[in-house]
């Protein structure tokens, strides 16, 4: 996909949205397990309101990232340091943990990583259609999907939400979306809280460059 | 010019010192003992020569003796000290004293070949009509910026985690207001400065303002120290007359050189501030109530790489096949002879030499002073050896991963460290730098975008959450050259940690028998891209955890030091032990119970002073048959302390101490 369809396929997505989640609010848990099925971090948590999302996750303990594909937001929180900053590609897990059209989710998958900087005009995601198969009470689809940085997933999204309800990396880590309540999601969850300040890190760069902290490569002679 | 920064730190200074007579009488006495506390500490297990279970170095960036206490009395009684004050240099107001031209700098003649103690001939002093060079702002920020210190707002400051939340406004003070490389007219007098030493106080600037750097490298210190023997003295026995600073910095370098690859840093060497005037006033507070060393010295000519490397390993490091090898660098070697029709331009200003070779540029002038000293100092360069003199990455990322040759990276070294001593009697050590966690992630995603070249700027700007990552030092962390420590993923995860960590450790009673704590670039105190009072917040905020944790507050030394004096100009004797070293006298703060009383200490010591502490009090060996461990403790001369009479030596700290006594001494409180 060259950039200008990339592009174009972006304005679409911005346009319209998959039908069939609307208005599927909801919160869940974010449980991480090993290939044993043995818990390997404390759970997660994650809010879904109008294709918005909010993801906790404790890899990033008081801090939470927040996509808005609609809007090509993705923003990671720090509320502690009253600060946030583009998500970029500060978790694997934030551009898949999205709303998305079971039939075809590597639209909405390219979309955010094109937000974030995954994903780029040489590199998309690439879904294949598994199998429809129910994971306890919930209806999903499974896909084998490979990210833009190469990276293979097995993907299981509940049908009537929209979303992906279990990531299994090939490492053999698996996230499962559990404990599903299904009930709208204040709006404030989804706000930049005011007097939030932004933060970029070329100037950070660009200070640290000036120590002895930095080193450039070596000039020839 | 707006200054409104340096409140938090400065309120609680200013407490603490109205609240220090209460302090002082609130003394705990305890008994001395030398065997294990009771508690779970697991270096309580380790057998100790003293009451010392624990030391912390911490390492600044960049500030030379006279630099911070040039004007500093000490407190204790009948404590004398030897800086610019006592000197009658300066006097304690920061103006010229009576024997300001002590302190007088030269230019030189240009000359056929790179030198070091320049002939008297070609000497002059600079004076009126021929100004010395002149302070500017060379890499200082201009104003506060958005995304990069000195941030516009505190939210944005925030970034950074290693300071306490009330100190965070530090980071938000501190601009110029000037254009980059300009005359630093902040500075009283600047532009018609004498020819000396200037303090950097006035309405316009204080220990609170980011300052021009200077150029600080291995070949340009030894010119500036001007040493020969030929100007050796009974109280000078290695000549060096400190006199050519603000000449080299102002010369070295081609003309069309820009300052961020070359040099304009003029006259920033003379520049001091005055301690009593509460100048670095948390230094001041903890030498007033500690122990502070007046001839303690960067144990490497130049930079940071090479004196973090010595204090790690009592060596130099050498360019390397990776497997132990010494071999040739495929660039990178140095020149430093003057180009043609130039008074001191380097052909060549790089980072290696083999000084086993006089045919190299640059090695013989050295060599040949070495040689000449009045006592046994060897250059100690191996046959075929090319050693690095100036800051050259480690041969591997903060993650484990050797870095490809394409990037000139000093290959895995086989040097041993004193982590290896210590791994070797099962004794507990972790080096914590700052923003590490960060930046081992951000190696992880650069590694994964380019194995053939990761980049960790381009993974911090695609991932700003973990974009202070780039603040960590990677050629501060002497372990992170070492093939030993890094090409074993369990050592590289039992020994390599953050600042958080040694804030946990502390608090949770797990702190290593030995930590090593490197703050990141935000908080180093590094000259332009830090600034003093910004290190002495991270350093507030580990001695503010170990305050809280009594039990380990008493069993554990900090010592605070800096890694080079940064090109600052200073007054104190230098014993040069071998082709690398040593240079100017850096600050060493030595805090426990046992070093308290605002006293002051003059034995001879570097760096690798500290890695003979650790040795003695935990019963290791030297690392090497050729580290500086080796060197024995000074004697010296009742009349004068601080030349040793055994040279060449160094001492092991251990007289710092009185250990028939513990005095439980409150930080800054």
């Amino acid at each position: 996909m060259n950039f200008c369809i990339a592009a174009l396929f972006c304005t679409a997505f911005l346009i319209s949205v998959p039908d069939a989640t609307a208005g599927q609010d909801f919160s869940a848990t974010v449980a991480t397990t090993n290939e044993k099925g043995e818990p390997v971090a404390t759970p997660g948590r994650v809010l879904i309101a109008d294709h918005k999302v909010r993801l906790e996750l404790p890899d990033f303990p008081n801090a939470y990232f927040l996509v808005d594909p609609p809007s090509g937001i993705a923003y990671f929180v720090k509320p502690t340091r009253r600060v946030f900053m583009d998500a970029r590609q500060s978790s694997a897990l934030a551009p898949i943990l999205i709303v998305v059209d079971p039939d075809e989710p590597c639209q909405q998958w390219q979309a955010v990583a094109l937000i974030t900087g995954f994903g780029s005009e040489a590199h998309s995601w690439q879904c294949r259609r598994l199998e429809l198969a129910w994971l306890g009470a919930r209806d999903t689809v499974r896909y084998q999907a490979i990210a833009p940085d190469a990276r293979s997933y097995d993907v299981w999204i509940d049908r009537a939400l929209g979303f992906p309800i279990r990531v299994r990396a090939v490492v053999g880590v698996t996230v499962d979306i559990t404990d599903i309540v299904e009930a709208p999601q204040p709006e404030t969850a989804f706000e930049i809280p005011a007097g939030f300040s932004k933060f970029d890190p070329q100037g950070l760069i660009d200070r640290v460059k000036r120590s002895d902290v930095w080193v450039e490569q070596p000039h020839s002679q | 010019m707006h200054r409104n920064g340096a409140a938090p730190l400065r309120w609680r200074l200013k407490l603490a010192l109205r609240t220090s007579a209460i302090a002082l009488a609130s003394f705990t006495f305890v008994s001395v003992s030398y065997s294990a506390n009771t508690a779970s500490d697991p270096a309580d297990h380790f057998k100790t020569a003293t009451p010392i279970k624990h030391v912390i170095i911490l390492i600044g960036e960049n500030r030379g003796f006279d630099h911070t206490f040039g004007v500093y009395k000490p407190k204790g009684k009948k404590q004398t000290i030897s800086n610019i004050l006592s000197k009658g240099i300066v006097n304690e107001d920061g103006s010229q004293g009576p024997n300001f031209a002590q302190a007088q700098q030269f230019q030189v003649s240009a000359q056929p070949n790179y030198y070091i103690g320049a002939p008297d001939s070609s000497k002059t002093l600079y004076g009126a009509g021929n100004l010395m060079p002149q302070p500017n702002t060379n890499g200082a920020p201009s104003a506060q910026s958005a995304t990069g210190a000195p941030f516009q707002t505190v939210a944005q400051a925030s970034v950074e985690p290693d300071i306490e939340a009330e100190n965070v406004s530090l980071l938000t003070t501190g601009a110029t207001g000037l254009p980059a490389d300009v005359l630093d007219t902040r500075i009283p007098n600047a532009g018609n400065l004498p020819n000396g030493p200037f303090v950097l106080q006035g309405p316009d600037i204080s220990d609170d303002d980011y300052t021009g750097d200077m150029t600080h490298r291995f070949y340009q210190a030894w010119q500036q120290s001007d040493c020969s023997i030929a100007n050796a003295s009974k109280t000078n026995p290695s000549g060096c007359l400190n006199d050519l600073f603000p000449f080299v910095m102002a010369t070295y370098a081609p003309p069309n050189f820009t300052a961020k690859t070359g040099n304009f840093s003029q006259g920033n060497e003379m520049g001091f501030y005055d301690a009593e005037q509460e100048q670095a006033s948390l230094l001041k507070t903890l030498a007033d109530r500690f122990t502070l060393s007046d001839n303690f010295h960067q144990s490497f000519q130049g930079g940071t790489g090479a004196n973090h490397f010595m204090f790690g390993t009592g060596d130099a490091g050498f360019w390397s096949d990776g497997n132990g090898n010494a071999i040739t660098p495929p660039s990178n070697i140095a020149n430093p002879n003057p180009k043609a029709n130039t008074v001191n331009a380097y052909t060549a200003d790089n980072n290696f030499s083999n000084c086993s070779d006089v045919t190299q540029p640059g090695v013989e002038p050295i060599v040949d002073y070495i040689e000449s000293l009045p006592y046994p100092a060897e250059p100690n360069c191996v046959e075929n050896h090319y050693y690095m003199l100036d800051n050259t990455n480690p041969g591997f990322l903060p993650n484990g991963t050797v870095v490809p040759a394409v990037q000139g990276a000093l290959p895995p070294s086989p040097v041993r460290t004193i982590g290896d001593g210590l791994n070797e009697k099962n004794i507990s050590w972790a080096y914590f730098g700052g923003s590490f966690n960060d930046a081992v992630i951000l190696s992880n995603e650069a590694v994964a975008a380019n194995p053939a070249n990761p980049n960790l700027t381009t993974a911090a700007l695609a991932d700003p959450a973990h974009a202070l990552g780039v603040a960590y030092c990677q050629i501060c962390n002497p372990f992170q050259y070492a093939s030993s420590i890094m090409g074993d993923p369990a050592q590289r995860a039992a020994h390599l940690k953050d600042t958080s960590d040694l804030i946990t450790d502390i608090k949770a009673n797990t702190l290593p028998a030995v930590s090593v704590g490197k703050p990141d670039g935000l908080l180093d105190g590094h000259p332009s891209s830090s600034k003093i009072d910004l290190f002495e917040a991270y350093v507030q905020n580990i001695l503010d955890a170990l305050e809280a944790n009594q039990k380990l507050k008493a069993e554990t030394v900090v010592f605070i030091t800096w890694d080079e004096a940064g090109g600052y100009w200073d007054s104190g004797y230098i014993q040069p032990l071998d082709f690398f070293g040593d240079g100017p006298r850096i600050p060493l703060l030595i805090l426990s119970p046992y070093s308290t009383g605002g006293m002051v200490v003059h034995s001879y010591g570097d760096h690798v002073s500290l890695l003979k502490f650790i040795e003695r009090n935990w019963g290791l060996q030297p690392l090497t048959d050729r580290s500086r461990d080796n060197l024995p403790n000074p004697t010296a001369k009742k009349n004068d302390p601080y030349v040793p009479t055994n040279a060449p030596a160094l001492d092991d700290l251990f007289e710092a101490f009185d250990f028939s006594q513990a005095v439980n001494q409150p930080y800054t409180n």
